[in-house]
Parts: structure tokens; C-alpha cells; sequence
């Protein structure tokens, strides 16, 4: 049976991958090079909490954790870039709404972001997606 | 014969009620904050032990946090961890020893490490255990307490 946290990856990896004018993704585990002036994004699944939805034999198991998107645009531009980036991907993770990966429905309880720093030849807006499912 | 039921006033009963509730409320908030001490610690990287080791509860009446310097070399331990943790078991039984729950407006846990927003955020060009990975740490534990 496959892990939970594979469906719960894919339902955001997909939609993430949907999300039109994103520009490369750096994703978890790949290896990734950055080329210098051009934006990408990072995203990693971070799980936080894993425990029985009730009391009782063979609980309901409640997850939570974090899905955090990285938004890296070039530095010395201004921040406009970043903040757009970070703009469309809290509106496709937009708190209360679900993202889907066959029967598996992880629903979204917020999508909020950061304030921006400099990151070597980047300037970077991190952007958390809090989400939940029962299973 | 006449019939009659007095209630004997306790001058001393609102005091009573109130401390009872005083105790539980700070039973829950020492346990609230013993969680949040396990999990920072328990999720944090180890690599010069300084990070783990810089944690700290501040409340509204005290003062400053702790930060400690990184060594280079790495060389830290599984103990630095536990550490850490009695730091901040340290910081929980001294705020709700020296501070009435009732003038206790907010508990603060930081990090006061120099490289602590590195850890969080991680970067391109971060040194220690894994290049241009973070740990954000604080980002689960308000995810976890929000």
C-alpha cells in the first residue's frame, strides 16, 4: 500500500504543476542547478503532525504538515517579481479549498507567506500551505 | 415546626475557585510549552550543536535570549539536543515561577543563534549539514501551535 504522504506529495506536485506561468521547479530530491537570472521555484512536503482522529481500535489517522514553495527570482530587481510569484501560488493553494490526487482530498487550511531576503544571486519569498487530511 | 436551610457563606470561596483555576490554567500553558520545547528541539539540525542550544522562552517580565556561535569545524552531539531541551525546561519553570499566570500576557520562543534565519530558510551558499537546505523549524511549530 502506498504511503499517504505519496498521494498527499502528488495532489500538490500536480497542482503546483498546473499553476500557469510558473516558472522552473527545483524539485525535492533532484538535483538542481540554478542558472543565474532566471527565476524557479522549491517546493518540499513537511509533515508536522500524525496522530488518531479518536479514541478507539483502528483510528481514523489525522495528518497536517506544511507544503512550503521557495519562490527564487533574480536579485537586484526589485522585489515586484518575487511578490507576483508568491501572489500566484497562494492563490492556487487558497486556504479552504482542496487539492485532489485520485481519492485522495488533502484540504488547504491557509496559504501565507513571508517576508523576502536575499539568497546568493536570488532574492527568495517563502510560501507555506498548511494542509490537513483524514485517513 | 418551621423548616429552614442556611448556606453558611465561605469567605474564602472565590479565593479558593480562583487559585484552582489559577493552577490549571498553568498546568496547561507548562505543558503547552513543554510540547513546543520537544518538537523545536526535536526537529532541529545538529551539526556544531550552537543552533539547538540557542533556544529560549522570553515572557511580557523577562529579558533577553540566548545565542551561541557555530563552530566551524561542526562537531556536535545527540547531548546538545538535550541541552537545548533543559535550557528551555529551564526558561518554562523560571517564567512560571517569577510570573503570576495572571500577568502573563505572552511566551515568546526564539532563537537567538546568529545563523538561526540560515537554519530556517536555508541558502544557495549554506555551509553545515547539506548544502541549500533549511529546516524551518519555526515554520512547523506554527504550523503545529497556530
Amino acid at each position: 500500500m502506498a504511503s499517504i504522504y505519496d498521494d498527499i506529495r502528488a495532489a500538490f506536485e500536480v497542482k503546483l504543476n498546473s499553476v500557469s506561468g510558473l516558472p522552473e521547479v527545483a524539485w525535492e530530491n533532484i538535483t538542481y542547478s540554478p542558472t543565474t537570472g532566471t527565476s524557479f521555484v522549491k517546493p518540499r512536503l513537511v509533515p508536522t503532525v500524525r496522530e488518531p482522529a479518536v479514541r478507539g481500535l483502528n483510528p481514523q489517522i489525522y495528518y497536517q504538515g506544511i507544503f512550503r514553495v521557495d519562490c527564487f527570482v533574480p536579485e537586484g530587481l526589485g522585489p515586484a517579481a518575487a511578490d507576483d510569484l508568491a501572489d500566484k501560488i497562494i492563490d492556487a493553494f487558497e486556504a479552504t479549498t482542496d487539492v485532489t490526487n485520485g481519492s485522495t482530498i488533502v484540504s488547504i487550511r491557509y496559504a501565507e507567506r513571508e517576508q523576502g531576503m536575499p539568497d546568493g544571486a536570488f532574492f527568495m519569498i517563502p510560501v507555506n500551505i498548511g494542509w490537513y487530511i483524514y485517513n | 415546626m418551621a423548616k429552614q436551610f442556611s448556606v453558611k457563606y465561605d469567605p474564602n470561596f472565590s479565593k479558593r475557585v480562583e487559585d484552582k483555576l489559577e493552577k490549571m490554567a498553568e498546568e496547561k500553558i507548562e505543558n503547552l510549552l513543554l510540547n513546543m520545547a520537544s518538537d523545536a528541539t526535536r526537529w532541529s539540525p545538529i551539526y556544531s550543536g550552537a543552533y539547538v542550544q540557542s533556544f529560549s522562552f522570553q515572557s511580557n517580565t523577562s529579558s533577553r535570549g540566548r545565542g551561541r556561535q557555530s563552530r566551524k569545524e561542526g562537531g556536535g552531539s545527540e547531548a546538545d539536543r538535550q541541552k537545548g531541551f533543559n535550557n528551555l525546561v529551564g526558561d518554562v519553570s523560571k517564567i512560571l515561577n517569577s510570573t503570576s499566570i495572571v500577568d502573563l500576557r505572552t511566551v515568546t520562543l526564539r532563537n537567538d543563534a546568529p545563523h538561526a534565519q540560515l537554519v530556517e530558510r536555508g541558502a544557495q551558499n549554506m555551509k553545515g549539514p547539506g548544502p541549500n537546505n533549511s529546516w524551518p523549524v519555526f515554520a512547523k511549530l506554527r504550523d503545529k501551535y497556530r
